[in-house]
C-alpha cells in the first residue's frame, strides 16, 4: 500500500504544522472589530441606562459628540448600571454628578455651576464664541428632581443651549 | 568533508550526494518565528473579549434650558398662551407616568397619544408656539424625555423645561 505523504514527510524527520495563516487572519480581524466597534472609553461619559423615547428624535452626530464646546453632565443612580431589578425608589436617587471625570455630590448646584461656568467662561475666552452647549446625560431611572438641580445650575452659569441624550432609534 | 558527501547522525558512513540530487533537493524555507507574534494577538484578542461591552448607540435632543422664577416661560413666551405637558408619576413603583396638555380636556394615554394630541394642537396654533414641558420632581427621566421627544417629534421650534412643580 503506498504511504501517504505526511507519512513519508514524518518518516523523514521533517516538521508537520498546522497552517496557521488562516486563524491568525481571523484572529486580527476580529481584534480589528473590536477596536472600531468599542466605542473609545472617554472620562466625559459615565456608563449609565440611558432614556429610550418612542420614536426617538435623537441624532447622532459625530462631530457634535467630539465637540470641545460642549460639557457633558452625567448623572447617575444610586442603583448602578448592573442591577436590573433595584428598588426604584433608590433608583430614582441620584448617586453623584459626574462632569469630566469628577465627581460632584447630586444636589451640589453652587459646585456645579462654578465649574460649568469656568468650562464656559474659558470656551469664550480662546475661541470668542458664544457657542457653547450642556449635555444632560441622566440615566432614564432618576427622578426629574434629581436632574433639574443640575440643568438649573447649567442655567445659572448662562450656559446658552442644552442637549438631551438618548438612545438613538435604530437604523438612525 | 566533500561537499557531495553527507553525515547521517550516529551513522559514520559518508555516503555520496550527487549535484543532481542536491539541486533537486527543495530548498529550506526561511520563516519568521510566529509563535511569539500569536501569543501577543491572542493575548490582545482576549483583552477586547472580556472588556467589550456592548453599548447601544446615543444621541442628542436639543432643548432648552429651564429658568429659575420664570416658570419655565419668559414674559415673552407668556404671550403666545405656551402648550404646558404636565407629568406626574402613577402606578406604586413610579412605573408609570400620567401627562396632561393644558387646555385638554381628555389625557393622552401613551406617549403615541401624546404625539397625536400635540401634532393635533400644532395644526390648531401652529409650531412657534412655545410647549414647556413641566414635570413632578419624583417623575421618573425617561417619562420626561419621553414627553420633551415627542414636542420635538412634531416638530414644535421652541420647547422648553419648567422647574419641577
Amino acid at each position: 500500500m503506498p504511504k501517504s505523504q505526511v507519512f513519508k514527510r514524518a518518516q523523514g524527520g521533517e516538521d508537520v504544522g498546522f497552517n496557521m495563516t488562516p486563524m491568525i487572519d481571523v484572529t486580527f480581524q476580529l481584534i480589528i472589530f473590536f477596536i472600531l466597534a468599542g466605542q473609545a472609553a472617554s472620562e466625559d461619559l459615565a456608563r449609565l441606562k440611558l432614556p429610550k423615547p418612542t420614536e426617538s428624535q435623537a441624532t447622532n452626530n459625530p462631530a457634535l459628540m467630539q465637540a470641545p464646546n460642549r460639557v457633558v453632565v452625567n448623572v447617575l443612580s444610586k442603583a448602578g448600571v448592573e442591577d436590573e431589578n433595584a428598588d426604584p425608589v433608590f433608583a430614582g436617587q441620584a448617586k453623584e454628578w459626574r462632569v469630566a471625570g469628577q465627581r460632584i455630590e447630586a444636589g451640589d448646584r453652587d459646585r456645579l455651576r462654578d465649574l460649568l461656568e469656568g468650562r464656559y467662561k474659558q470656551w469664550k475666552a480662546t475661541m470668542k464664541s458664544d457657542e457653547f452647549f450642556v449635555e444632560i446625560r441622566a440615566d432614564h431611572r432618576v427622578n426629574y428632581g434629581e436632574v433639574e438641580p443640575a440643568m438649573l445650575a447649567a442655567s445659572a452659569a448662562g450656559i446658552p443651549k442644552m442637549n438631551i441624550t438618548a438612545i438613538l432609534e435604530l437604523g438612525k | 568533508m566533500s561537499k557531495s558527501t553527507k553525515k547521517v547522525a550516529g551513522d559514520e558512513t559518508v555516503h555520496y550526494v550527487s549535484a543532481r540530487a542536491k539541486r533537486e533537493r527543495p530548498k529550506a524555507k526561511m520563516q519568521p518565528p510566529m509563535t511569539p507574534m500569536i501569543d501577543v494577538t491572542f493575548q490582545l484578542l482576549l483583552f477586547f473579549l472580556l472588556s467589550f461591552t456592548f453599548r447601544e448607540a446615543e444621541g442628542q435632543i436639543p432643548g432648552s434650558l429651564p429658568e429659575e422664577g420664570t416658570g419655565g416661560v419668559t414674559a415673552q413666551q407668556q404671550l403666545q398662551r405656551p402648550i404646558f405637558i404636565y407629568l406626574r408619576p402613577a402606578g406604586r413603583n413610579r412605573e408609570s407616568v400620567v401627562y396632561e396638555i393644558s387646555d385638554l380636556s381628555v389625557a393622552p394615554q401613551n406617549a403615541a397619544d401624546l404625539y397625536a394630541k400635540l401634532a393635533g394642537r400644532a395644526s390648531q396654533v401652529g409650531l412657534d408656539v412655545p410647549v414647556v414641558v413641566k414635570p413632578q420632581g419624583n417623575v421618573r427621566w425617561q417619562f420626561v424625555v419621553e414627553a420633551f421627544n415627542q414636542a420635538v417629534r412634531v416638530k414644535f421650534k421652541n420647547i422648553g423645561f419648567a422647574p419641577s412643580s
